[in-house]
């Protein structure tokens, strides 16, 4: 999804549009999961925080000024919300007995998993940047203050470690 | 194997969870949601960065097959931001390929071509004069040079060396030539591949840029060139001539204004001795000023003034009326502060919104735009992409090389050999030798 659309769907949120919320959430969450899964490294409580982050986009949309960064507004809430949630679960942890996950059927994600088990975070990054949240190689440069051609050859090293990992799996 | 992309995406879809909302349909919101417009058709790449590179590494391996036959190998790998390698035989460069993303534009407009059949150290000469044109390296400032070669290479590592001192001492330019050998691991490294560092750059793209393409598919090639070409270089290019003109389109946009009304004048003066076609134009063509009457005269007199000062604030020939309504219409066709601002700052929105009027402007200024139009189909596979890739260099090699005319041409007085010496020692004094000099600066 592209800036402009990203931006749109926020300012409908905030005007309380039936369904913004859904249409923002489906166009997102996929872009959002990536983005938290590294801070938890389980899909459970990625999951919890993922819903966190779209109440709190949903209490805080009216916040937010249009024709800003709304991608970038996103990713901010994100990343606020997991350490909120981090902390908590530090807390939780010396106040109740943890018990270990049921065991139930996964539903595989190799590239998913190969791209949290072997790629550097700064490729991480890129890969999730560029593929889930549309920013071209110059936008993600600039975010990481760093070459475009850094950006575009750590993306490229990142796509061969993602093929050889899943190659070897096979 | 399926795209890493679509499955990651799947993937994704498959694990998180639905959402808990109302439940109602977004259809009717995603249907609000307009589409981006895509204005621009046409989208030129030039970077106008006139960044100066004061670090300068040239790393020349020499590997000479027989010391004492006729026939010997060098390999000179010119690591700079720009980055070179070159591959010499008898002394003479055969190839030289670019290491960095600025090299290609160092290398471009035929300067590879232009470099082989000269003398190694010549040539390392004339591609650091270049990049100096260019703006990597700001001659004004006290900058370092590191020339590296490979272990047994500390004969052509001397001749580059003073090469390279001559220049500089020439230029005025208060900048070192650091010198290391390195062993031959680490210089095949450098230029990236397997086999003698001969095979290698002999197997290398003249540019960098190709061989980031390599092995991508067709839809990440048309995304990159999206990004480095469209939203990138010819953003940059734009932005470039935009900033080197601004002042110059604010002048000829309010001279075509005024000159549009003195020629409304001109046109329904009682003394206009004119017939059919009564214009400034026609009648400067056609009539000498004894035809004129002296109250009619002074009216061309100050129409001929502001057409000559727009002409020098770089306007181009007018030749009717049209033409001068059609270029006051395109001069003021965006507000200039929101030139001006886009002459400091120029998102990818505001280049899709403004990125044609901007083309058009340029043109009227007499800026060529030409190959701009050539770029904008974007390309699938690599050889198409580095053809409207090369012309891009060109612009840019064109427009840096103007924009840092005068920073390259600044006065600067020969310098003395004690004098450079004298430079050299104080250096190493301060900071333990010219590598950590360069290392220094590098950072």
């Amino acid at each position: 999804m592209n800036e402009r659309q990203t931006d749109r769907l926020i300012v409908s949120v905030s005007e309380k549009k039936e369904g913004a919320l859904e249409l923002l959430y489906g166009k997102t969450k996929n872009g959002v999961y990536a983005f938290l899964y590294p801070f938890f490294g389980n899909r459970a409580d990625t999951e919890d925080c993922l819903q966190d982050v779209y109440i709190k986009i949903a209490e805080h949309a009216r916040n937010y000024k249009a024709g800003t960064n709304g991608r970038a507004w996103i990713l901010q809430i994100a990343k606020n919300t997991a350490l909120d949630c981090k902390r908590k679960s530090k807390r939780i942890i010396y106040s109740e007995e943890i018990s270990p996950p049921p065991q139930e059927n996964v539903t595989q994600t190799p590239v998913f998993d190969a791209m949290n088990a072997v790629l550097s975070d700064d490729e991480r990054y890129i890969v999730n940047m560029h593929i889930l949240w549309g920013y071209k190689h110059r936008e993600i440069a600039d975010m990481l203050n760093c070459p475009v051609g850094s950006v575009t050859s750590k993306y490229k090293r990142a796509l061969e470690k993602l093929k050889k990992y899943l190659k070897e799996a096979e | 194997m399926k795209s890493i992309k679509r499955r990651l995406k799947k993937e994704l879809d498959s694990i998180t969870p639905p959402f808990k909302g109302s439940g109602v349909s977004a259809e009717h919101v995603e249907a609000e949601t307009a589409k981006k417009p895509f204005s621009m058709r046409f989208k030129a790449m030039i970077t106008s960065a006139c960044a100066v590179v004061c670090a300068v590494c040239i790393l020349v391996c020499v590997f000479v097959f027989s010391p004492t036959a006729a026939i010997g190998y060098e390999c000179v790998v010119l690591e700079i931001n720009p980055s070179a390698v070159f591959l010499a035989e008898n002394g003479v460069v055969t190839r030289a390929v670019s290491l960095n993303g600025d090299s290609d534009t160092v290398l471009s407009d035929g300067f590879a071509a232009s470099i082989r059949g000269k003398k190694l150290e010549e040539s390392i000469v004339l591609f650091v004069d270049r990049s100096a044109r260019l703006g990597y390296l700001d001659l004004n400032a006290e900058s370092a040079v590191r020339i590296s070669t490979e272990k047994g290479g500390s004969k052509s590592l001397k001749k580059v060396s003073e090469a390279l001192d001559g220049y500089f001492m020439l230029k005025g330019s208060y900048t070192a030539a650091a010198a290391r050998e390195i062993p031959s691991g680490d210089f095949i490294s450098l230029l990236g591949g397997t086999g003698s560092a001969a095979e290698i750059v002999n197997g290398l793209s003249l540019y960098y840029e190709e061989r980031t393409l390599a092995g991508l598919p067709a839809e990440e090639i048309s995304k990159t060139y999206e990004d480095n070409v469209i939203y990138g270089g010819i953003k940059n290019y734009l932005q470039g001539e935009l900033s080197a003109c601004i002042d110059g389109i604010e002048r000829c946009a309010s001279l075509t204004a005024n000159l549009s009304v003195l020629n409304g004048d001109i046109k329904a003066h009682k003394d206009n001795p004119a017939v059919l076609i009564k214009d400034y134009f026609t009648v400067k063509n056609m009539y000498g000023d004894s035809a004129f009457t002296a109250d009619f005269a002074a009216l061309m007199a100050e129409a001929d003034a502001l057409y000559a000062e727009y002409i020098s604030c770089g306007g181009i020939e007018l030749n009717n009326s049209i033409e001068l309504e059609t270029a006051k219409a395109v001069l003021n066709s965006v507000d200039l502060e929101i030139l001006r601002g886009l002459s400091d700052v120029f998102s990818d929105s505001a280049y899709d919104i403004f990125g044609d009027k901007i083309v058009e402007i340029l043109n009227y200024m007499g800026i060529d735009t030409a190959f701009i139009a050539d770029v904008v189909t974007v390309p699938e596979d690599a050889a198409a992409y580095m053809k409207e890739a090369e012309k891009l260099y060109s612009a840019q090699s064109a427009l840096l090389e103007k924009t840092n005319r005068e920073n390259y041409a600044a006065e600067r007085p020969v310098i003395s050999s004690p004098d450079y010496l004298t430079f050299k020692a104080d250096i190493i004094a301060k900071y333990g030798s010219l590598d950590i000099f360069y290392e220094s600066l590098a950072k």
